[in-house]
């Protein structure tokens, strides 16, 4: 309970320092409850565009599940629920009609533990463009651009086919599924 | 340190009593092992003993059998039967067995699926002579004649319930963080389901398949008034065909002991069939999983 105490009392908007700043996503009085726990109490968040927004707070005060939100994801734990608001380019996300799939495709995510699907190197980082339907000329060209910003290419460029499990068990890992390709991220 | 502090109640020795109860139960554990499994080996080593010989008789491997009586003879057409009644009988079973698992599993946490879990939990308990009068009414009373697609199907509603279960276990067992991994990049369900769980879980998948397919291979009660049985070397699934396990039981019966001969060395030869579908399975899971 101070958890989420905290939650309902830190969170306010960033200080807009610079007056014209875009906010790309707002969400307005959030509760989130899982079944008949209440993990969010109205909490509220302006996120501005191209800047790097950091949500602190003590474990378990809802940081994670606030995040969820943003792109849907409790739709997938049975018994949640979300009311507020969260508003993505003035259009709420958590409307009933609100595409899911489209939704994920420009909120991207980064979990809090990796978790590489059982393939190649090579298809753990085109999956999402993959996903997307881009050409192979694209994809093996955003794949090499992937692994070179995260610094990775030069110690993966021979194994791209080779399973990413061992791969990933090496301490430089973070960076799978780059946020590069949504148009905003959000790591947990 | 908590370790150090347990031990400081009773000086560092472990407890005379416990020690003793230690050595009770492991040797109950060796005991109830051993009762287990030395009927098994004692079943090996008379199926391998007897079988043999016949194994090794010239023309087992390439002739049909002989007329009753006559010296010689071999188990072609019952090699061929079973790899052709359970080639067609898996080729039915495992799509269909491996689809309804998925949907078991990624679709079926409600009243649909617990109906379809519990129709099959159903099969799983009937006696298999009961597929073979499925089989026989469906199949042999319609087109009026017994055929190796009638035993065919009656396998593949056996082995349906074997790899639908499997299939659904094998994909539960993948962590719901590899859903959310691909459902958050966008990526509709069912894209998830065959691009990313399915593959996650090949291993347990292909192994339900195998091992419900050598339950196929083993039965005989389905085939007897379905395949029904064929001396002749017969391909044509419409049409009567051996089958191992219906050598083993028509020639365990008859006083000619060339023909008891070749009914130990079919039931070793069945034994090595499903062992071998076994030792692959389990190879082919231990490599895709590295
Ligand atoms: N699936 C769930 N079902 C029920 N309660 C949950 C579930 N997931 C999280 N919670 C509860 O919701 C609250 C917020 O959890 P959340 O994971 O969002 O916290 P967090 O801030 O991300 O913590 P951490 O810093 O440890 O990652 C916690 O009290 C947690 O117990
Ligand atoms: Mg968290």
């Amino acid at each position: 309970m101070i958890a989420t105490a905290s939650m309902q009392t830190k969170v306010a908007p960033p200080p807009l320092r610079d007056v014209d700043a875009e906010i790309k996503l707002d969400a307005r009085h959030v509760d989130f409850f899982y079944g008949d726990f209440q993990a969010l109490h109205d909490a509220s968040l302006a996120v501005q565009a191209r800047k790097i927004t950091a949500l602190i707070g003590p474990s378990g005060c809802g940081k994670t599940t606030f995040l969820r939100v943003f792109n849907r994801m409790h739709d997938l734990v049975p018994g949640t629920r979300a009311s507020g608001e969260v508003l993505l380019d003035g259009h709420n996300v958590l409307s009933p009609d609100t595409d899911v799939i489209n939704l994920r495709r420009q909120v991207g995510m980064l979990f809090q533990r990796a978790n590489p699907f059982p393939k190649s190197i090579y298809d753990n980082v085109a999956y999402g463009p993959h996903i997307l339907g881009w050409s192979k000329i694209q994809i093996d060209q955003v794949v090499e651009e992937s692994l070179k910003d995260t610094g990775l290419w030069d110690e993966v460029k021979d194994r791209l086919r080779r399973s990413a499990r061992r791969w990933i068990r090496s301490p430089r890992c973070a960076s799978r599924n780059s946020c590069k390709n949504s148009r905003s991220g959000i790591r947990s | 340190m908590a370790f150090h502090r347990v031990g400081a109640g009773g000086g560092m020795s472990l407890p005379l009593i416990r020690t003793l109860v230690d050595r009770l139960v492991g040797g109950l554990i060796v005991l109830c092992v051993s009762v287990a499994a030395i009927p098994v080996l004692v079943l090996l080593l008379f199926v391998l003993i007897n079988g043999l010989p016949g194994m090794l008789t010239p023309g087992f491997f390439t002739d049909p059998p002989y007329p009753q009586g006559v010296p010689g003879g071999g188990v072609l057409n019952a090699i061929i039967g079973t790899l052709e009644i359970v080639g067609i009988g898996s080729l039915l079973a495992v799509p269909v067995g491996a689809l309804i698992g998925i949907f078991l599993s990624e679709y079926g946490r409600n009243q649909v699926g617990n109906t379809v879990r519990f129709i099959s939990d159903v099969f799983t308990g009937l006696p298999s002579i009961a597929f073979g009068i499925f089989g026989y009414t469906v199949v042999v009373l319609t087109t009026h004649h017994f055929s190796a697609l009638s035993a065919s199907i009656a396998l593949a509603v056996l082995m349906l319930p074997v790899i639908l279960r499997a299939t659904e276990t094998a994909l539960v067992l993948v962590p719901n963080s590899l859903r959310e991994a691909g459902l958050a990049l966008g990526a509709p369900r069912w894209r998830v389901t065959l691009e990313i769980i399915v593959p996650a879980a090949l291993g347990g998948i292909v192994t339900g398949a195998l091992l419900a397919m050598a339950r196929a291979a083993g039965e005989t009660a389905p085939l007897l008034f379905t395949a029904f049985g064929n001396d002749i070397v017969q391909t044509n699934p419409w049409q009567p065909m051996g089958a191992l396990s219906l050598t083993i039981f028509r020639n365990a019966l008859v006083p000619y002991p060339n023909l008891q001969q070749q009914a130990w060395a079919a039931g070793l030869l069945l034994v090595a069939l499903v062992a071998a579908t076994n030792i692959l399975a389990r190879i082919y899971v231990r490599r895709i999983q590295r």
